[in-house]
């Protein structure tokens, strides 16, 4: 008997213990941060069950779906898409909700892919056929997006993919997708054609190249692309490196770096790698003369640089996804700077960025359709054409306008390429793009025994003289 | 620097590397040689030790290093406890019949997942650093020829230290004793007058205290997130099979095994199929010496 009770005490501890486990799982799944906390599912419309209402303009709440990897490799990635969203949500309701939809509020379902596709895929069919969502964002990894868009393909549902570069999203025939920001051959474009300016400016001739890249959709896409053009300009590649994640040092990888001794190193890493990698180049000085280009993943992520030191990104370009100077072109982005860093901590950037206008998209599809039927937001998504203005909130990660081709792909999204200087993040290319008076620091200096040493705080906008 | 300069570095780099794999390794392997449980919480544990230490430092200034004197022992007693009120009842429940591999296993495994997203509660998924004074100072040999972090160093020392110390407790002191007769028959421990349970709760509180020294090292070099047990949890079960479950010096060697397929491999194919090595190995010798390569028979 006393056996018993001793195992029945165990039995309790332990689905204590599981609970604690699963309670911090479904965190993740809650809207906490959004002022609209969901009400029960009945009052949430969404799907065939209310288009009849929505019709009638008897629709008081719309329940929008989103996938984002809240834990995981990209964890805190996922987290800043996140905040984005539900902040872009909080705004959109506060300023009188979906309008063709009589003042409709958007109820978020946030979801956690674990940055792992199956799961994703998974959460997508959850949020289709049990939340009955009429519209989704999500999922950043290009891993997640792909199967996560064969979901939406099946079920006929539309679905906004944010991140998830690889071509392969936008270019698999899908009816039932669009994709905001940049693909793959976009993002690889715009870093060569970074180079070929500076090399240009600086007149330095790029002959070879190496590339080291996590072995995932993303990494892979990136380093083939990248190829495809280096080929065209005739630079040889003369290390291809695929890494498996969950690397605890890379030093070996830098060691062959420096034999291939490239005059280039492009690098596509999610964040705990690019810590890694980071550390490993700085230990062994490793110092590619046209520097180290990373197309963002962990370059973007401000949980990368609370972990390096500044001179372990010092002099590296970045492909941003969004207009770094976007706080400094609009007011309501430059309060809205403010107040992200007020209450989450941090400066706006690309993830948070690009997640706000993930939401907002699928909030003008809503408005534009002015119904819950799923083909008519499909049409109205992909109909879309939004162009960047001080009176619309909706393009905060800076694209020119939002206009999508036959693919799905936005054409007008892209990026700005900047270096670190001084910690401080200076736009480099496009050269119209570039911050006034600065220019790039190339050849990159051989100064490990002091570099960094005069770094300003990761997020310090760069001092501009008045004209 | 050539191929053959970059393969002869490498050497050094995986050594190195591996200490500090060994380190992590060392006490999975203590606890699984005496009490025969199979510690699945292991990189758990080893991520919470690594934020008690982020504690001290952010807080107090408290080096990692020096942190060791106020964690080690706080994670020596939290590893008693888990044995006490977490395994000892389970194993009681089996007396007399073999162990129960299930509900050891899954009992583990819930802890496991129970520290990391208790973790991931309080402190969310961001990375932290330590940017303390042996990781921020290198080592460096020629021009740039071999350069690495001193805190990489100090690891691959401490994994001898640890080692030396965990051997020298099992094999000369009285405790140790103790040990060695409940690993090789706990029924006949208890009749010889041993307590067999509170034996076990000593060897995983020294298997947890010794994953705390390791937390000490790599949190030297190494970020600190919940999930950080994860790299290291499944690489510590592999380098402790290749090694020889409960051997110390195995789980040394079978580090540096590691390390050496990592680095080394890793001039001659891509990263990912130098992994792939890895993995390979621990197959080989599971089949062909399933003891592992310093296990007993």
């Amino acid at each position: 008997m006393k056996r018993n009770t001793k195992m029945r005490i165990l039995s309790m501890a332990l689905v204590a213990a599981m609970a604690i486990g699963s309670l911090a799982g479904c965190v993740s799944e809650a809207p906490a941060e959004s002022s609209s906390a969901p009400a029960s599912s009945s009052e949430a419309a969404g799907g065939e069950a209310s288009s009849e209402a929505a019709a009638t303009g008897d629709v008081s709440e719309v329940k929008v779906g989103f996938i984002w990897p809240l834990t995981g490799g990209s964890a805190t990635i996922g987290q800043q898409h996140n905040d984005g969203a539900l902040m872009a949500i909080d705004e959109i309701n506060a300023n009188g909700g979906i309008k063709s939809l009589g003042g409709a509020k958007i109820v978020p379902v946030v979801t956690d892919s674990e940055s792992l596709p199956d799961v994703g895929a998974t959460q997508a069919e959850r949020l289709i056929t049990n939340e009955n969502v009429p519209i989704f964002t999500g999922c950043y990894n290009s891993a997640v997006c792909l199967p996560v868009a064969e979901v939406a393909e099946r079920y006929e549902t539309p679905f906004v993919s944010q991140g998830g570069v690889a071509n392969a999203v936008t270019e698999s025939g899908y009816k039932w997708v669009v994709r905001v920001n940049n693909k793959a051959t976009y993002d690889v474009e715009e870093m060569l054609r970074g180079i070929d300016l500076i090399s240009e400016e600086n007149g330095i001739e790029v002959k070879t190249y190496a590339l080291i890249y996590e072995s995932t959709d993303w990494g892979s896409d990136n380093a083939k692309i990248w190829k495809e053009f280096a080929d065209e300009r005739g630079w040889e590649c003369v290390l291809d490196e695929p890494v498996t994640v969950g690397q605890s040092d890379m030093s070996s990888q830098v060691m062959k770096i420096k034999a291939a001794n490239p005059d280039v190193v492009n690098v596509s890493f999610y964040t705990p790698e690019m810590i890694v990698f980071s550390k490993a180049m700085t230990a062994n000085k490793c110092n590619p003369p046209l520097g180290i280009w990373s197309v963002g993943g962990g370059s973007q992520d401000p949980a990368y640089f609370e972990a390096v030191e500044p001179n372990e990104y010092e002099y590296n370009f970045v492909q941003e996804d969004w207009n770094v100077s976007m706080p400094y072109l609009y007011d309501w982005a430059a309060e809205l700077n403010e107040k992200v860093i007020a209450e989450k901590g941090y400066n706006l950037n690309s993830f948070f960025a690009q997640g706000w206008t993930a939401a907002y998209v699928v909030y003008q599809a809503l408005e534009a359709a002015g119904s819950l039927d799923k083909a008519a937001i499909n049409e109205a998504m992909h109909g879309l054409n939004i162009t960047l203005s001080e009176d619309d909130h909706t393009i905060l990660s800076g694209y020119p306008a939002i206009e999508f081709d036959e693919n799905g792909q936005n054409i007008h999204s892209t990026g700005t390429i900047i270096q670190y200087q001084d910690g401080v993040q200076i736009a480099i290319s496009p050269a119209e793009n570039r911050t006034p008076g600065y220019s790039v620091i190339c050849p990159i200096p051989d100064d490990f025994d002091t570099r960094g040493q005069n770094s300003k705080p990761w997020g310090t906008p760069p001092e501009v003289a008045a004209e | 620097m050539n191929m053959l300069q970059s393969v002869l570095l490498s050497i050094p780099h995986g050594i190195i590397q591996g200490g500090a794999y060994g380190a992590i390794a060392l006490g999975l392997s203590v606890i699984f040689g005496v009490t025969r449980v199979t510690n699945f919480a292991h990189g758990g544990m080893l991520m919470v030790s690594m934020f008690m230490f982020f504690e001290l430092y952010t807080r107090l200034g408290i080096d990692p290093y020096l942190g060791i004197i106020v964690v080690v022992p706080i994670m020596y007693l939290f590893g008693m406890a888990v044995q006490k009120f977490l395994i000892t009842p389970l194993l009681k429940r089996e007396s007399g019949t073999t162990q129960d591999p299930a509900s050891l296993l899954l009992i583990t495994v819930g802890l496991n997942n129970a520290l990391v997203n208790l973790a991931m509660m309080i402190y969310g998924a961001n990375y932290r650093n330590m940017p303390t004074k042996a990781s921020t100072s290198y080592l460096t040999i020629g021009d740039a020829v071999f350069v690495t972090q001193w805190s990489k160093v100090i690891a691959f020392l401490a994994s001898f230290l640890l080692a030396f110390a965990l051997w020298f407790i099992i094999n000369k002191t009285e405790l140790g004793k103790r040990i060695r007769a409940v690993s090789l028959n706990r029924d006949a421990a208890a009749i010889c007058g041993v307590n067999v349970y509170k034996t076990y709760a000593i060897a995983f509180g020294l298997g947890i205290a010794a994953v705390a020294v390791a937390g000490a090292c790599l949190s030297e070099f190494y970020f600190v997130q919940p999930s950080v047990g994860d790299t290291f949890g499944t690489k510590s079960f592999m380098i402790v099979v290749l090694g020889g479950l409960g051997s110390i010096p195995g789980a040394l060697i079978g580090g540096f095994i590691f390390g050496l397929i990592e680095t080394v491999g890793a001039q001659f194919i891509n990263t990912t199929s130098a992994s792939m090595l890895s993995f390979l190995l621990f197959m080989i010798v599971l089949f062909v010496k399933p003891n592992g390569l310093m296990g007993k028979n």
